[in-house]
């Protein structure tokens, strides 16, 4: 038997990520604050957050393969449009209500996302990126190819959308309620990226990520672990799919395909893509709301936004989200050392690497 | 194994090898680089696929399977030059390889380290003397200690044949007994062993057994000392024999 005092304490949760939910939850009470603050001012603005919110939904599915598996999936917004167009033909062919065209937007986007994924399972790398860059295009052509159904490039609309329409399941109306339902919802959003990091699986697609041939070697099969990372961000992309078409009123393929990729993917890259959701989020208040407050100058806005990503990117390449996670760990080191322990494990290694123990081979 | 060919591309890697490994037997297998014995290892691990040729594991062709599974069969293949995981534990490394592999209950479970298999770890960790280590990064380990780590993760899996590629490399002498004490640990219980490895010394007292390729060829088989005595093994390992 071994005793409880003499073992070490397997440490399951490394500070990183426990650093990373604080971040998500101080992220998410900031923006609610500011959600409370702008009550007061400007509808604009909270409709400007609630989008902020939607988009930090869809980036943390394509967070979730890139951070955590490793693959870039250049498809991703292929499940969002798919997903907000399923969502809109549910509420208004079908006459559901609108909570049912969510759930369908969730499941359908799993499902599209099944099958591109068991497609390309033997893809990694950038053959996968372009592989799956190509579902776009084919989503967007079967939607453009049917439009009584579709609208065709017109898009959807009428369907009883928008920002005055009740909220799904809860039956409220008004922007603020849209607000507090779509924060609430990319906060269960990080919150599962968060669980989903620390259980075994996430354990399993960063092993993917780092050897996935090791991995395999060792019995595990990789396929089983990236197809269900790969429905899984697509089920949230999906859910943003449905919350954009329902939050908008209308849909298009000009908005939801091709054109939302890159600020999805500038959003991970520089919200932190491997660090934490709550970047992630935040990274997408900043994309959505800078540009607005920022109009009055112009075009000299582009090059403000252009020398802030190189500024950022150069002295903190892992993203916004590994600000405060650095501070807050070299706070925490500084008051270990001074307390005499050794720096702890599972900080940002890349910088603090910890020192080797003695060689006693 | 037999009648097994790999070829990549206009490449002959291996060529037409038979080769028939007993329960816990202990084969060293020996020869110059590029001999393709290596390759032979990851052909049996089901890393690579033979082009010509059928590998039959405790009654199972798995020449055909996927890797996965054979590895699931027991089967444990040490990469040469110790492949980790850079920023993965060294307990957790011990812990992955005891895991279990299905995808469902990975959802539900946390970290590697499950409550009930701690045990198993912690004297994983014991026996090749990595406690100290267990909480570093496999990035900041030693070669030798590399090594070991290797070891305790097939040490720990329910192996019936254990592959190891040089496993002897970068490895002091009291770290090579303590390989030899929990191979022959391993073969008691019936485990199957094949040893690639350039310490002929050190592996003549490991192994029974000598196989012996060039060129892709089996070209001998037998005891350690009957193999290394043979001139033309001399020749293919030594270029013409300028030191034993």
């Amino acid at each position: 038997m071994r005793s409880r005092t003499d073992a070490p304490r397997h440490r399951d949760v490394p500070r990183l990520e426990t650093v990373s939910m604080w971040f998500t939850g101080f992220v998410v009470t900031v923006v609610l604050l500011a959600g409370v603050v702008v009550f007061r001012s400007r509808l604009y603005e909270v409709r400007l957050l609630t989008l902020a919110g939607i988009y930090g939904i869809l980036a943390i599915g394509l967070r979730l393969t890139l951070g955590e598996l490793g693959e870039l999936n250049l498809g991703h917004t292929a499940f969002y449009a798919a997903g907000g167009y399923l969502c809109a033909l549910t509420v208004k062919n079908g006459g559901f209500d609108p909570a049912v065209g969510l759930v369908v937007a969730v499941v359908a986007a799993s499902v599209l996302a099944l099958a591109v994924s068991s497609l390309t399972i033997r893809l990694s790398g950038p053959y996968f990126a372009v592989a799956a860059l190509g579902l776009i295009p084919v989503v967007t052509s079967v939607l453009l190819a049917f439009p009584d159904t579709t609208g065709g490039s017109f898009g959807l609309s009428g369907y009883g959308g928008g920002v005055t329409s009740p909220l799904p399941l809860i039956g409220l109306t008004g922007p603020r309620a849209w607000l507090i339902f779509v924060w609430g919802l990319a906060a269960v959003a990080a919150g599962y990226d968060h669980y989903l990091r620390v259980s075994r699986f996430g354990r399993s697609m960063n092993a993917i990520r780092q050897d996935s041939l090791l991995f395999t070697s060792l019995g595990y099969r990789v396929a089983g672990y990236k197809v269900a990372g790969v429905v899984i961000s697509g089920a949230l992309a999906g859910l943003a799919g449905g919350l954009i078409a329902l939050f908008e009123g209308n849909i298009s393929v000009a908005a939801v395909g091709l054109p939302a990729l890159l600020p999805t993917l500038l959003v991970i890259v520089v919200g932190g893509g491997t660090a934490v959701p709550g970047g992630v989020l935040a990274m997408s208040v900043v994309m959505t709301m800078a540009p607005e407050y920022a109009r009055s100058f112009n075009e000299y806005r582009l090059i403000g936004f252009g020398l802030f990503l190189l500024v950022l990117l150069r002295f903190y390449p892992a993203g916004l989200g590994s600000f405060s996670v650095r501070g807050i760990d070299r706070m925490v080191g500084r008051w270990a050392s001074r307390r005499g322990g050794g720096s702890p494990v599972g900080g940002v290694s890349d910088l603090e690497s910890v020192a080797g123990g003695d060689v006693t081979s | 194994m037999r009648g097994v060919t790999k070829r990549f591309g206009g490449v002959v890697a291996v060529e037409g090898v038979d080769l028939v490994v007993g329960p816990g037997e202990v084969v060293g297998l020996i020869g110059p680089n590029d001999a393709g014995k290596s390759t032979l290892l990851k052909i049996a691990a089901r890393i690579e696929r033979p082009t010509q040729g059928s590998v039959v594991i405790d009654g199972r062709r798995t020449d055909r399977m996927m890797p996965a599974s054979v590895a699931r069969l027991g089967v444990h293949y040490g990469f040469q030059r110790t492949r980790l995981l850079p920023e993965l534990s060294v307990q957790d490394h011990v812990a992955m390889a005891l895991a279990d592999r299905r995808v469902v209950p990975s959802f539900l479970s946390f970290g590697w380290i499950h409550r009930t298999r701690s045990a198993d770890v912690d004297r994983a960790l014991t026996d090749f003397e990595i406690t100290h280590v267990r909480t570093q990064a496999a990035a900041d380990l030693s070669f030798g200690q590399r090594q070991l780590l290797c070891l305790a993760m097939a040490s720990v899996r329910d192996v019936h044949l254990l592959m190891l590629d040089e496993p002897l490399a970068g490895l002091s002498g009291e770290s090579i007994a303590l390989v030899r004490r929990s191979l022959d640990l391993l073969v008691s219980t019936g485990v199957s062993v094949i040893v690639v490895e350039h310490r002929l010394k050190s592996l003549a007292a490991i192994c029974g057994r000598f196989v012996v390729m060039d060129r892709g060829r089996l070209i001998a088989d037998g005891l350690p000392d009957e193999v290394m005595g043979r001139s033309d093994v001399l020749d293919a390992y030594f270029g013409g024999g300028t030191r034993r």
